[in-house]
């Protein structure tokens, strides 16, 4: 469905000093730095699939979406989505894609949400019957009915998020280009939304591109992730093995009594390290392979006493933490 | 058929939109009937200084006044689309880009459609209050239903070449990223050059042969001289033609910036 071979795309960006010498300086002359936004961008996404693409600010990922989306010509590289390369016939190309930015907005800020919709069934030439159709379905997915016709302007931001993603897919699509779709989203709203996602996902064959930094979206929509730095595509791969690679240790909170003897300490077994200690409370980290859980708990509970016990894995956002640091992005 | 919708719709949703500010209409009235007599008066005194020196009637200068009151805001030259201007500023122009039309005549659509609602809701208040003004102070009918079929062409024409000039003012704003600056000197300019700060046949007539070769004179001023029979019924054709020559001038320019523009822009942040 897409296929991105070697983009490149650079920008030009003035630079000087702070300062009034500079300034003058700059007046003359400028010195300008080349940013490397894409470098030889690479990878390929099937028909269907739901997909993540994650990156620090600044990595690429916002143009990569808007190459995809035709708005922006690379400097060299091929490209096709759809089996059509996007700047070259733009309007063509538009009309097989949907795209929400979360920071921006399309909607008609004066007018009410339903005549943004029948603007859209204009531009893109949507047949009324199908027009009316997915109207109704994204009515009732994403619960539309009452605020269609309130102006945009007294809309909530969960409530303009939804008519946002409405928006975006009322000329059925094939693929979906999601750039932060849940920012600034309170827990209800977010979970509405990336439940919408995932169904219009299954239920539609939609391809689905989300770019966000919020690892509970990537979590809960997608399997497989693209990571981005400097660029380039660093890793890709699915969710799980992320996960197996990175996950090396767990974290093991104890409430209880007996923590602090010496005794304790030093006989831990292999694999198993005290991270904080008191009285009545201990932090282990239990490393994978090395120590199992139940070896652990077994060695607690023979040689101190336990009230409470908890055993987490890292997050989403610390393995995506520790992953930028081991590509340096 | 099928092509055109879209700018249709658009242009019918903004005209929409643009019809909700009723009360900026009433305090547009208000305001435009103290300029409107304020111009008169004015008038009037330099004609009684010297009438052989002034080249128009009485009533062809309270005419001209009154139907620039009423037109205001369809030539208003400093009246620039804000909303498109700050999507070329922070980006959202990229929608528009997602969007199966082209960018150009859908801006057009927007320009005209703010236009022709601002002035829809102002020009028959004071044109009907005015009628009943003495003469010399108020609106007169038309010179002849001749003057009046081709007053009502040259309209038309002068809203389009109107829009067609102010396009590539907005779309400057991809390259200068400010708009400022183009601003008060499309006002500036225009307002002087299209008679909107002093009716065109009041400048110097070397002044006035220099700006019928500009697109400036074919503004508002055409339409109106016509109205009250300055332009005698003979010149009509050639002026609707050089109006027309304009706008198949002006159009063109404003794509091909449009062209560039996009072509440059990097949608900024996000």
């Amino acid at each position: 469905m897409i296929d991105v071979r070697d983009i490149c795309k650079t920008f030009r960006v003035a630079r000087r000093d702070a300062g009034m010498k500079n300034t003058l300086k700059s007046f003359l002359h400028r010195e300008y730095t080349e940013i490397h936004a894409l470098d030889h961008l690479t990878f390929s996404i099937g028909a269907g699939e739901c997909v993540g693409y994650i990156g620090p600010n600044g990595a690429g990922k916002s143009s990569t979406v808007k190459v995809l989306s035709g708005i922006l010509t690379p400097d060299s590289g091929t490209c096709t989505v759809a089996g059509r390369i996007p700047w070259k016939d733009r309007r063509a190309h538009v009309a097989d894609i949907g795209v929400v930015f979360g920071q921006r907005s399309q909607l008609w800020w004066d007018v009410p949400v339903i005549d943004t919709f029948s603007l859209l069934r204009d531009i893109f030439s949507v047949p009324e019957d199908v027009y009316r159709r997915n109207l109704d379905e994204l009515c009732e997915r994403l619960d539309l009915s009452d605020i269609l016709r309130t102006p945009t302007r007294q809309l909530s931001l969960g409530q303009r998020m939804r008519c946002e993603i409405a928006a975006s897919l009322l000329h059925d699509p094939k693929i979906l280009f999601l750039d932060e779709p849940t920012i600034g989203l309170d827990a209800v709203s977010k979970l509405a939304v990336r439940d919408f996602i995932k169904t219009r996902c299954r239920d539609h064959g939609t391809t689905v591109i989300l770019t966000t930094h919020d690892m509970q979206d990537i979590e809960a929509l997608t399997e497989r992730i693209l990571l981005i730095g400097h660029g380039r595509i660093l890793r890709d791969g699915t969710l799980t093995a992320l996960k197996e690679e990175f996950i090396t240790a767990r974290r093991m909170t104890v409430l209880g009594r007996g923590f602090d003897t010496p005794d304790f300490s030093s006989s831990l077994p292999h694999g198993m390290h005290l991270c904080e200690a008191s009285a009545d409370r201990a932090v282990f980290s239990v490393e994978v392979g090395n120590c199992s859980v139940s070896a652990a708990v077994a060695h607690l509970s023979a040689h101190a006493e336990i009230r409470d016990l908890t055993v987490e894995n890292p997050s989403l956002d610390q393995i995506v933490t520790q992953l930028y640091e081991v590509y340096r992005v | 058929m099928k092509h055109i919708k879209p700018y249709l719709t658009f242009f019918s949703m903004r005209i929409r939109c643009g019809l909700q500010y009723r009360t900026a209409a009433l305090a547009g009235i208000a305001t435009q009937f103290c300029w409107g007599f304020m111009y008169i008066m004015l008038y009037r005194a330099f004609r009684e200084s010297n009438p052989d020196a002034y080249p128009m009637t009485e009533a062809e200068t309270a005419c001209y006044i009154w139907l620039q009151q009423a037109f205001l805001q369809m030539f208003a030259s400093w009246s620039m689309e804000n909303d498109l201007i700050a999507q070329i500023k922070n980006g959202t122009v990229a929608y528009e880009l997602c969007r199966p039309v082209a960018l150009y005549p859908m801006w057009f659509c927007k320009c005209m459609a703010t236009r022709v609602a601002k002035a829809a809701l102002r020009f028959l208040p004071i044109l009907c209050i005015t009628a009943f003004l003495p003469s010399g102070w108020g609106m007169t009918l038309p010179h002849s239903p001749t003057a009046f079929l081709a007053f009502l062409c040259s309209m038309l024409l002068s809203a389009i070449l109107m829009v067609a000039m102010m396009l590539p003012a907005h779309i400057a704003v991809f390259f200068l990223m400010n708009e400022g600056g183009i601003r008060s000197i499309t006002a500036n300019v225009i307002d002087f050059c299209s008679g909107s700060l002093i009716p065109l046949p009041l400048l110097p007539v070397w002044m006035q042969q220099m700006l019928s070769f500009t697109p400036f004179a074919y503004l508002q001023n055409t339409p109106y001289l016509i109205y009250s029979g300055y332009y005698p019924t003979e010149q009509v054709p050639r002026l609707l033609l050089i109006q027309l020559v304009w706008i198949a001038v002006l159009i063109p320019i404003g794509v091909i910036m449009m062209k560039c523009g996009l072509r440059r822009v990097v949608i900024q942040g996000g």
